[in-house]
């Protein structure tokens, strides 16, 4: 079966950091699935990790693991054109990031942070928690 | 901790919108665990998780326990998204 693009959020990759038998973990040790962040997300996990005390080793060693695109996309058209699809602009980037790199899910524990219903609509993307995608891909079995 | 919460074959039926005799097949099958007590099934509610989480029950778990984690994470990436919404020109 040909490997199922998803792009990660930061909150996913931080929670699989903290704990390896949440879902988020459980998504990042999937090898059938294609892993994709943007540069941004990349830069979030960093500093996050560094805020919150994580094992840098560990931190490198997993973002090898991952495509890490780079949309350069500039401000204006982050708030132009994605901004309709969160409710703060400074979500935006992951919406581009996620329309960027031509997946059809985004994988964030923050649904309420994402217009949903209007991202599916017009970009065709599947906004899901790491659980509800868990299951998703338990019902392709 | 033993889940206090069980359903009969009948409720389990009307829940997931089954018709009784496609529960009591699914209990045959291991589908749905159920417990036989003396002649009657009695079914815990983490059986039917599916029904009120949209996630089997390992997966409800596991959502579970990242949430634990997420107030933390989610004020720290806040002020992070935000300091670097500030500073940068291009995402």
């Amino acid at each position: 079966m040909e490997k199922i693009s998803v792009f990660l959020d930061t909150n996913v990759i931080i929670a699989s950091l903290l704990s390896n038998s949440g879902a988020s973990s459980q998504i990042i040790k999937n090898p059938k699935l294609n892993k994709i962040i943007s540069k941004t997300v990349k830069e979030e996990i960093l500093e996050v990790s560094i805020r919150l005390n994580l094992n840098h080793v560990l931190i490198n060693s997993q973002l090898d693991k991952y495509k890490i695109i780079t949309p350069k996309i500039t401000k204006k058209v982050l708030e132009n054109t994605y901004g309709k699809f969160v409710f703060d602009q400074e979500d935006s980037h992951v919406v581009a990031g996620t329309h960027s790199s031509k997946t059809k899910f985004l994988i964030t524990h923050n649904l309420k942070h994402f217009n949903i219903n209007r991202i599916n609509s017009n970009m065709g993307i599947i906004v899901l928690t790491p659980g509800n995608f868990l299951q998703y891909l338990r019902s392709l079995k | 901790m033993l889940d206090p919460i069980v359903y009969t074959p009948e409720q389990v039926a009307e829940i997931l919108q089954l018709s009784k005799n496609t529960v009591y097949e699914l209990i045959s099958r291991g589908e749905i665990i159920a417990k036989k007590i003396g002649k009657v099934y009695r079914i815990p509610k983490s059986s039917l998780s599916f029904a009120f989480t949209g996630m089997d029950d390992d997966i409800s778990k596991a959502q579970s326990v990242d949430e634990q984690n997420l107030a933390n994470i989610n004020n720290t990436l806040k002020d992070v998204r935000r300091s670097i919404w500030k500073k940068s020109v291009s995402f």
